[in-house]
């Protein structure tokens, strides 16, 4: 047994049907926005780049913003350029269309200005919610799934009920074939020796070996002082004696698979399994480059409470601590704090894998409801 | 009464306090012979399930997460006055 996913022309299962609408440029962002005024069904995305970057920043930009078009949750794409910029829209719109799937492109110098593209945007952006309207689902197969796994506001049960219990999953979907990103790269400073010894090749453990020092290393150049914020008195009154407890308890979310591959921000897979993928450890530059390498559902565990969702794939909100699922039950769609009250790991993760089949089959999520369709793009370097 | 204590890995030698513990009280929740706490152990802080002699490994997760920095008896509070960091 799958889940009941849309299949894309180039074969890959979708757990949506949205209708991306997305500036290349932050210049576009007003007649994207306008489009998802007057079209509610689109997921109308903006962001802050496009333009004005350096070249790795111009890089990092295309590949996200390519990998959000190409996510397999996404049916069709209308971009919105202005005509100017670094980043076009035709290059993007080429490199989306090789998934098959439809892809539309305007430009707003081209198109006489802002109310011309926006009615032309409508129009096209209706287009493409018929097509994706019509579009049915079929079984597919978990190996054909990707999960993002995440943890943002976390608290001292974090490590100790959450993370382990999708760390469960994890290993349940690697065991069905399927595939687990684990990110956030400053969380895991101070397991390196752990992550290697469970990589799939020697290749492998150097570049997480590699890949968290860097990490150590631009946290001592920026934070400083500051750099102790990965264990901070916060967490030493929470019980956590020292930054290996306190990445442990971060890790564990991805189960204790074998890792088949180290991928950069936002790089889509080769291989299936778990993979490590570099990021910051900020929640929301974390779930966009998962979900621009593929991911289609993001596990998301948070003690302290956070309520961010994602424009184009559900993200599934578990509480560490039944108090939070209690106080922010609007917000949250499991309880992971039954573990402290008697309830085994194993049935939560059951319980979970359920949760997570519904959703995949379009059961909406609590972020999705609210729409919480928040998204960043990471940068590494000044604006010009 | 709810089980006060949650061993997260089979090899740990620390569980986890899953409410205020206090000194004396006995812990519950796990196997083996009967524990009691030696110290008030605050919600989610570590609790010793063994004796652990000095410099041998503090085991959570399954994972060394530090050494003794003394001896450490059962239902001992283990946090940073008597567990050392391996690193910095």
């Amino acid at each position: 047994m799958g889940f009941q996913g849309t299949r894309r022309p180039d074969g890959k299962a979708g757990v949506r049907n949205h209708v991306l609408v997305l500036s290349s440029v932050s210049c576009a962002n007003g007649v994207v926005n306008a489009i998802g005024r007057s079209l509610p069904g689109v997921k109308a995305v903006t962001h802050t780049e496009g333009c004005g970057r350096g070249l790795a920043d111009v890089a990092l930009s295309t590949r996200t913003l390519i990998g959000l078009g190409s996510n397999p949750n996404v049916a069709g794409v209308l971009l919105v350029g202005l005509g100017c910029e670094v980043i076009r829209v035709s290059d993007l719109a080429a490199a989306i269309a090789a998934t098959g799937k439809p892809v539309e492109c305007l430009v707003i110098q081209e198109q006489g200005g802002s109310q011309s593209t926006t009615r032309k945007g409508i129009e096209i952006a209706r287009r493409l919610l018929e097509h994706a309207d019509s579009l049915k689902r079929e079984e597919c197969g978990w190996d054909e799934l990707i999960l993002a796994v995440e943890c943002g506001g976390s608290d001292a049960m974090s490590g100790v009920t959450a993370n382990p219990l999708v760390g469960a999953t994890a290993d349940w979907l690697c065991g069905q074939g399927g595939t687990v990103i684990l990110s956030e790269t400053t969380e895991m400073i101070g397991t390196d020796h752990i992550l290697a010894r469970r990589a799939a090749t020697p290749e492998v453990a150097d570049k997480i070996k590699s890949l968290i020092r860097k990490q150590e290393g631009l946290a001592d150049v920026h934070l400083g002082p500051f750099k102790t914020i990965a264990i901070s008195p916060g967490n030493m009154d929470g019980g956590l004696t020292n930054i290996v407890e306190k990445s442990i308890g971060c890790i564990i979310k991805g189960g204790t698979s074998t890792i088949q591959e180290v991928v950069d921000y936002a790089e889509a897979p080769k291989r299936k399994g778990l993979i490590i993928m570099d990021t910051p450890g900020s929640d929301i530059f974390s779930v966009t480059a998962m979900v621009a390498a593929g991911a289609q559902i993001v596990l998301f565990t948070t003690g302290r409470g956070s309520p961010v969702g994602f424009p184009i794939a559900p993200v599934i909100k578990i509480a560490t601590n039944t108090r939070l699922f209690s106080s922010m039950r609007e917000d949250m769609d499991f309880n992971a704090g039954r573990i402290l009250e008697g309830v085994g790991l194993s049935t939560a993760a059951r319980e979970l894998n359920e949760l997570l089949t519904r959703v995949a089959a379009g059961e909406q999520t609590r972020a999705e409801a609210n729409q919480q369709d928040i998204l960043s793009l990471h940068t590494v370097g000044p604006a010009f | 009464m709810e089980e006060s204590v949650l061993v997260i890995h089979p090899s740990d030698n620390v569980g986890i306090a899953k409410r205020e513990i206090q000194a004396g009280e006995p812990l519950t929740g796990l196997q083996g012979s009967p524990i009691r706490a030696r110290a008030n152990i605050p919600a989610s802080h570590k609790v010793a399930l063994v004796e652990i002699d000095e410099n041998r490994p503090v085991i959570k997760y399954g994972e060394t997460i530090g050494l003794a920095k003394s001896k450490i008896l059962a239902g001992d509070w283990v946090h940073t006055h008597n567990l050392k960091s391996e690193r910095g």
